[in-house]
């Protein structure tokens, strides 16, 4: 066994088992630099020093307890950072994962091993400490995790994931916190996650093609890989709802089931 | 005929080590493990007195507020200033005469903190008498009100009238206990909306602060106090439901067979919920737990379970696993309840069985997860009581979690165990053993009545 196991034989369930193998690595598909990606996140200027919530673990003093010794900390747990955020607004028009898969993601790969998150009416949080959150925001933004379209960065205002796409086929965002370049055939974030406008826009590249983020879509659509193609998800799913109602009034009723 | 549980487990402490061997489920039930019933008793029967409070409000007129933080109410004129702090070996001489039942029970008072604090058990014969646990606060409460009265020679013509509000806070004129005085057990019946829910009402930072920090001791006291609970509430009075409830105590806070340690240990390095959970299914799948019912098409596996309290068992020490794994990494405590979201979320659809306890504990933790955080974010998960709103539909599942959590956590919560639970690091010391090493000494008491039961 080497990734979460997950029914289906369609190519549905084949992307969400290949997201939800604790080993996988996503395609990179652009390049933001360091500095970029600081600015977006908005939570320090570039080059300068991470703060800290409390002292590096080295220099704590913390009473014995053997467990604690068997999990290595993070490097940010390390240093003392203080928790910051990242967070996803997905449209649900073919973004690459809709909110529940991307937080199951967080759950599952090392990469983001010592997370804190949230999904919650279109936005998906990712809470870790600083320097975890600069390492992870590399994968969030470069790789196949993210459509410059389809995907944005929203710390506040999440509003839109629903909404029809605009005529670039931007999703909506009451904030307008990235514009369409069309000389330049690209996504340019003109405000940072939290909409403060930035001295100079960041480029993060042009938006995926339709066809392509079908062949990428991790969702169910009647107008794509419909629903009722998921026998084996559907027979599991039931089957679990069947199991807890009955399980739920006493545990025994579910045993040889 | 009695109910007995066929089970049998081994019992492992902290550090991986096995300390009773071959023990009846029934030999770790609250009913028959008399280190279990220690702390239950030393719950009910103990009362904490801050004597430094009684003395500021009655010098500062500043008395019977209802806020959670600060006094509203200051009534200009009926400040007394008395030594109270100074006199606090007098007073609990005094306290420890009114309480007292013969001169050889089991009464105990202790003056901490410099004369801050005092420590009060009552006899276990008061309780015996009581019609419930508030008895042990109210007439400690009162015999310290007649001890400084007593003392400092107070009538109603100079201010015995602003004692009782010092003491008890507003209390009656409002249902809540605000005052200086608090049971060990936080719950107040009038306060409490549901029978059944008092062993739940310490906080998560109070348990970390009565361990100090111990994650698998901490783990276990919760889960200790949240079994009390299910045996106080009836949740444990179905043979299966006492069995489910038990075999929870076990695998969840005792650290039954090592399985909590040793997947920890396989994950701690590089592991996430998602490896603890393919952990889990293989230990579960190797110890005949589950098994394979059906292979659909795709290769997926639906198991099947002959026993299911065990499975949920073996679930319970698997989400406890991957909140140590993934809070231990981040040295946080916020990511508990997600990760208890994620762990219950993954599990059902990777295993075709329902999550743990049938997906009370994954609907619990969704409405957790939201009030720890977001606009309406209430609290720290470390100043939560099991038995509020929103933990207590999770049978006893959660607060263990949580607790570990907070002992994992490194210093980045605004709500620590020393800002909410300070009095209990000061009491800490003249708690008994049973208390602080839970997993040690109901090991202990398990061996030693195994063969009777």
């Amino acid at each position: 066994m080497v990734g979460i196991p997950y029914p289906g034989t369609d190519e549905i369930a084949e992307r969400r088992r290949k997201w939800l193998d604790p080993d996988f690595k996503p395609k990179k598909l652009r390049e933001i630099s360091d500095d970029d990606i600081v600015k977006l996140l908005g939570h320090r200027k570039p080059g300068m020093a991470y703060s800290s919530v409390h002292p590096p673990l080295d220099e704590i003093k913390e009473p014995p307890d053997p467990i604690k010794e068997l999990v290595e900390p993070t490097d940010g747990a390390r240093h003392g950072d203080r928790i910051r955020y990242i967070q996803f607004t997905d449209s649900q028009h073919f973004a690459p994962l809709p909110p529940w898969l991307r937080f199951r993601i967080y759950a599952t790969n090392r990469e983001f091993r010592g997370f804190d998150s949230l999904a919650y009416s279109g936005r998906t949080l990712l809470e870790m400490r600083e320097r975890d959150i600069d390492r992870v925001a590399k994968t969030l933004l470069e790789t196949e995790m993210f459509d410059t379209a389809r995907c944005a960065l929203r710390s506040i205002t999440v509003h839109g994931y629903s909404l029809r796409l605009d005529e670039d086929g931007l999703m909506f965002d009451a904030r307008r916190r990235y514009i369409y370049d069309k000389e330049r055939g690209e996504v340019v974030y003109v405000k940072t996650q939290q909409s403060v406008p930035l001295e100079e826009p960041v480029p993060v590249g042009p938006p995926l093609p339709e066809e392509e983020l079908k062949k990428m879509a991790t969702v169910y659509r009647f107008d794509h890989v419909p629903p009722t193609v998921a026998d084996e998800l559907m027979k599991v799913v039931k089957r679990i709802g069947e199991l807890r109602v009955l399980g739920g009034l006493r545990p025994d009723l579910i045993n040889g089931k | 005929m009695a109910v007995r549980h066929p089970d049998r487990i081994d019992l492992h402490d902290e550090r991986g080590e096995r300390i009773a061997e071959d023990i009846p489920l029934d030999a770790i039930s609250p009913l028959h493990n008399p280190a279990i019933k220690k702390i239950c008793e030393t719950f009910k029967r103990s009362v904490i007195v801050n004597l430094r409070r009684i003395e500021d409000s009655l010098r500062s007129g500043r008395m019977g507020g209802e806020m959670g933080v600060g006094e509203e109410c200051q009534i200009p004129g009926i400040e007394l200033d008395l030594p109270i702090v100074e006199n606090a070996e007098k007073i609990a001489e005094l306290v420890d005469r009114y309480v007292r039942v013969s001169d050889d029970d089991d009464t105990s008072v202790h003056v901490l903190g410099g004369g801050e604090i005092l420590f009060v058990q009552v006899p276990t014969l008061r309780m015996y008498m009581a019609s419930d646990w508030a008895s042990a606060t109210v007439n400690v409460g009162v015999a310290t009100a007649h001890a400084i009265i007593e003392l400092f020679n107070i009538t109603p013509f100079n201010g015995s009238n602003v004692i009782k509000s010092a003491i008890f806070g507003r209390y009656p004129q409002s249902i809540t206990l605000r005052g200086a005085v608090t049971g060990l057990l936080r719950g107040w019946p009038p306060a409490l909306d549901g029978v059944g829910l008092a062993f739940r009402t310490n906080m998560v930072n109070d348990i970390v602060a009565i361990t100090n920090k111990n994650t698998l001791n901490g783990v276990a006291l919760s889960a200790i106090l949240e079994t009390l609970a299910m045996f106080d509430s009836g949740d444990a009075i179905h043979p299966v439901y006492e069995r489910y409830h038990l075999l929870r105590l076990a695998y969840q806070g005792l650290n039954a067979n090592n399985l909590v340690y040793e997947l920890v240990k396989e994950n701690g390095k590089d592991g996430t919920i998602g490896t603890v959970i393919l952990s889990l299914i293989r230990r579960a799948e190797e110890d005949g737990v589950i098994k394979v019912k059906e292979t659909l098409p795709s290769g997926f596996k639906i198991y099947k379970t002959d026993d299911a309290c065990l499975w949920n068992a073996y679930m319970a020490a698997g989400q406890l696993a991957a909140v140590i794994v993934n809070c231990g990494a981040m040295r946080a405590v916020q990511g508990a309840p997600a990760t208890i979201n994620a762990f219950n979320d993954i599990i059902k659809l990777a295993t075709g069985l329902p999550d743990l306890d049938f997906g009370r504990v994954l609907g619990t933790s969704i409405g957790f997860a939201f009030y720890t955080h977001n606009i309406y974010g209430g609290a720290g998960p470390g100043a939560y009581a099991p038995a509020g709103p929103l933990l207590r539909h999770s049978r006893g599942f959660i607060a263990p979690c949580i607790v570990a959590g907070m002992c994992m956590d490194a210093g980045t919560q605004t709500f620590t165990p020393e800002l909410t639970s300070g009095v209990y690091m000061k009491i800490r010391d003249v708690l008994p053993p049973e208390m602080k090493q839970p997993i040690k000494y109901v090991a202990e008491a398990a061996s030693e009545i195994k063969d009777k039961l």
